[in-house]
């Protein structure tokens, strides 16, 4: 479509169509009446896998740690490839560096043993679980979308995935897309009468054929007026030239044209590392230094825009304490978390440290969850998106405002 | 073992009460539209040839004939013939290594062709083989058992997977088909159990210790899954009865299973209450029997995954059962398990035909097969399964590709496949050769034009505002091959 106004743009735009099961309350709703600029946008990202949060963030001081993790373990900050200090205690993976000076002006929180109250270790169940937010019971519907529901969004929330992530899954608004670039039809005289075609032979139908091609029809158009080819970040940003690199430069595109975006997913594997998985080099290294360089770009892009955005890092558990036969770790329970953002109140390592003594891991042999995961994604609900009915988000879940981590300044 | 627990009680009685309490609304198919459904579900999408065959013989010698393929492979001559572009798909490991070494640098004998070239064998049997229903199958197990081919030995091992582990037993026996995918190379090395042993063996100068990845997986994706409820410690004892179940030291000039009983923990091991503890090897030999015929594996993984497969993504209760209880009672029988899905009133369902999604190997196959086209080479074909998500062999996860709706498609993927049917159409994509015009009666035009294609390529009922929009865009000039991409991007051909 050729149009260059971003008012005549969102005015137009098919994504004011968007919904999975569109009602006719909603095709009368009147969208982007206001300039979204100062909208709070929440950015989660799914560390599919299970990362070793004691890798990400270091208990170096710990002798059960130095015991037990073999070739696997991090040193003390100092020594070669040793983990790089936060507060004495702890200290980041040496692969996470870029996001140090995030931590020292404050942005960055992490939030240790963190995870689940279920015991399951079965990377699938615990996806589950902490995408629907009910651990245990799953339900349809993933927190994400409850929050568009419980908001009454007309903004659809966006993920950049290959497939629609379960968080995602419901009856609000959501798309997901590989890439922006992926969406941009290339150029051809028929072009026109092809979409128009398409759109005839999908409206109407309210099948998930139907709705999804509603949904791509309205992703091309805003593609097309985006035209992310020519995205320049900003701040001499960086992102690494991978998938996850590139999709974050995309939510970085989406949150600063200002069309409306208030949810944002993403994903990135490959922290299953049951074997060989190194220490200050190696696989894990490797992925930690593609994530990290994302983040930071990220950071970087968004400049003074970065003050309405927080960032959410999770990961379905953790992994054991000791190295496994093969230089890797097995299926654990407790991670680290980052939160990163304006709102965050950061330069702190959170959560109580349950220690690594035999008599105080999980089941004898996993790093305790002292956080319950909607602790802190509840917080960020309540403080940072500003809806206080967190309940209607983590059902069967009391969350306590007073309990809080305090991640999120108020 | 005992796998039938309160749990799984209770999940029959509400099979039997929900499956009970369904019922279908629509018309009954036409038999053109049973056989159309039949190829949609069981093959890789209708041709003509195939049409025709069946309208001739019959579904049922149709069937017999694709759950026993043997009579109908000396047919598969188109087959052959575009398999002899591919030298690695018939090599043995042995002649693999030596051909393609790690440290070639030319793509002349690069291993990567050996992936690329199964990829395209598995695109030219789905599009052109006679025995549709096992190339079904083999794209089934292979995601159910997935492996990821491009890291480490899995270029060269993906090869024998397919070739010796994944397609002979497709239509064979359950026990035995997860016995060889456990001494493959490919799922050694994927889920580690490879380099798991027991504790304190000393590997290569290092301590070694279990690994439990291929323990768990084993049971939550292969066999019981985790609604059978086992703990950590089953897990562990699994990971310790497979130890030693490794793959041969590079040296030896071969990639293959081996027993290595200095890596085997001896001794007796308890899973979900049973104790094994014969010797060696034939103590996992013993927990894959009891895992492969679990009632857990029927009701649990196999039945609901294949009905989920063949007739809804959300699978009807009762057949399910019914399903299960082939599978169990059959000791696994492949065959026998598919019959009763594919002879099921549930399969011809009207509430259920259509509302399946195409996953993309099931949409290239379905559209090359429609258009009567020819799979010549398959590289930019592979190109396009990238963008649609589900390159061949390079799913990471070991769920492997999903192929329900709301997993296959995705606003973005869906104007991938758009793309893809307008190139494939126009015959854009160097490699496949498609005759539009084959398709066409006499010079249609406008509304005929529209109509012709739609039966050819869809050769089932289409909504009004599919038709409509369709015939206006034929109205306005649009060229055969233009509108056949069209019609490649209808929902009612993007559905299943």
């Amino acid at each position: 479509m050729g149009c260059c106004d971003r008012r005549i743009f969102l005015k137009n735009s098919a994504f004011a169509l968007v919904s999975l099961g569109i009602s006719p309350r909603f095709l009368t709703r009147t969208v982007f009446a206001q300039s979204t600029n100062g909208r709070r946008v929440l950015v989660a990202i799914f560390q599919r896998g299970a990362v070793d949060g004691l890798s990400m963030v270091v208990p170096f001081n710990d002798a059960n740690y130095q015991a037990l993790r073999g070739s696997i373990k991090i040193a003390p900050p100092g020594a070669s490839g040793g983990a790089v200090d936060l507060d004495g205690t702890f200290g980041l993976h040496p692969a996470l560096a870029p996001l140090k000076s995030i931590y020292d002006a404050g942005s960055l929180a992490l939030v240790h043993a963190c995870g689940s109250p279920d015991s399951t270790r079965s990377h699938f169940e615990a996806q589950d679980y902490m995408e629907t937010g009910t651990p245990g019971s799953p339900v349809p519907d993933g927190w994400l979308n409850r929050y568009l529901v419980a908001t009454n969004a007309n903004f659809p929330g966006i993920a950049l995935a290959g497939s629609m992530p379960r968080s995602f899954s419901g009856s609000g608004p959501a798309i997901a897309v590989s890439s922006l670039e992926s969406l941009v039809v290339p150029s051809d005289p028929a072009a026109g009468l092809l979409r128009a075609t398409r759109l005839e032979m999908h409206q109407g139908r309210t099948d998930i054929i139907g709705t999804t091609g509603q949904a791509a029809i309205a992703a091309m158009d805003a593609a097309t007026y985006l035209d992310p080819a020519n995205y320049q970040p900003a701040g001499g940003a960086q992102y690494p030239q991978t998938d996850f690199g590139n999709r974050m430069k995309n939510i970085a595109q989406l949150i600063k044209a200002d069309i409306g975006l208030e949810l944002a997913f993403t994903e990135i594997g490959g922290w299953d590392t049951h074997n060989n998985q190194g220490g200050a080099t190696g696989d894990l290294a490797g992925n930690l230094d593609e994530f990290s360089r994302g983040l930071a770009a990220f950071h970087q892009d968004l400049g003074d825009r970065m003050a309405d955005v927080c960032l959410l890092t999770m990961s379905e558990f953790g992994r054991t304490v000791a190295e496994n036969g093969s230089g890797g770790s097995d299926h654990g329970h407790g991670t680290a978390m980052l939160v990163l953002g304006g709102t965050v109140s950061g330069g702190r390592v959170y959560g109580a440290w349950p220690g690594l003594a035999p008599e105080q891991l999980y089941q004898g042999r996993d790093l305790a969850v002292t956080t319950d995961f909607r602790t802190l994604f509840g917080e960020i609900v309540e403080k940072h998106l500003g809806n206080s009915n967190v309940g209607a988000v983590f059902p069967g879940f009391h969350y306590d405002p007073a309990s809080a981590l305090g991640v999120i300044r108020t | 073992m005992t796998v039938c627990s309160r749990r799984l009680c209770a999940l029959l009685t509400l099979a039997v009460l929900t499956g009970s309490l369904c019922g279908s609304a629509s018309a009954a198919l036409t038999e053109h539209e049973k056989i159309v459904h039949l190829l949609n579900r069981a093959a890789f999408g209708p041709t003509q040839f195939e049409v025709e065959w069946i309208e001739q013989y019959g579904r049922p010698a149709w069937l017999d004939l694709q759950l026993d393929p043997r009579l109908i492979e000396p047919y598969d001559t188109k087959v052959a013939e575009l398999l002899a572009s591919y030298p690695t798909v018939n090599l043995t490991m042995p002649e693999l290594l030596i051909g393609y070494p790690q440290d070639c640098r030319t793509p002349e004998c690069s291993p990567q062709r050996i992936p690329a070239e199964q990829a395209a064998e598995q695109l030219i049997r789905s599009v052109h083989s006679y025995a549709q229903l096992r190339e079904v199958m083999t794209d089934f197990w292979f995601n159910h058992f997935n492996i990821y081919a491009y890291d480490g030995p899995n270029i060269y091992a993906i090869q024998p997977y397919l070739k010796d582990v994944i397609r002979p037993h497709a239509l064979g026996n359950f026990e035995e088909l997860l016995v060889a995918v456990a001494q493959s190379v490919g799922m050694l090395y994927y889920l580690d159990n490879y380099a798991s042993s027991k504790p304190g063996a000393v590997i290569g100068g290092r301590t070694g210790g279990i690994n439990e990845n291929y323990g768990r997986e084993l049971m939550e994706l292969h066999t019981i899954s985790v609604i059978a409820g086992y703990t950590q410690q089953d897990v562990e004892q699994v990971a310790r009865i497979l130890t030693g179940w490794t793959i041969s030291p590079p040296r030896s000039g071969d990639l293959g299973f081996v027993f290595a009983q200095p890596l085997h923990d001896e001794g007796a091991h308890v899973v979900l209450g049973k104790t094994y503890d014969r010797l060696g090897i034939l103590k996992g030999l013993d927990l894959l029997h009891d895992l492969a015929t679990a009632p857990a594996t029927a009701l649990y993984m196999i039945a609901p995954k294949l009905v989920s497969r063949f007739v809804a993504d959300t699978p009807p209760a009762d057949l399910t059962y019914r399903v299960a209880e082939t599978f169990y009672y059959s000791g696994g029988d492949i065959t026998a398990t598919l019959r009763t899905i594919l002879e099921s009133d549930e399969f011809y369902d009207p509430a259920y035909v259509g509302t399946k999604a195409k996953t993309p190997l099931e949409l290239a196959a379905s559209s090359i097969r429609a258009l009567g086209g020819e799979v010549a080479r398959a590289n930019l074909l592979l190109r396009m399964l990238r963008n649609l998500n589900q390159p061949p062999f390079a799913c990471v996860p070991p769920t492997g590709y999903a192929d329900v709706a709301s997993q296959v498609l995705s606003a973005g993927v869906l104007i991938q496949r758009w793309e893809g049917g307008d190139l494939l159409a126009n015959g854009d994509i160097a490699g496949i050769l498609v005759d539009v015009q084959g398709l066409l009666a006499g010079d249609p035009q406008g509304d005929q034009l529209a109509d012709q294609l739609i039966d050819a390529i869809i050769q089932r009922p289409v909504s009004d505002a599919t038709r409509n929009a369709l015939r206006s865009a034929a109205r306005s000039g649009l060229t055969p091959e233009q509108l056949a991409g069209l019609v490649l991007s209808a929902p009612e051909f993007t559905a299943q």
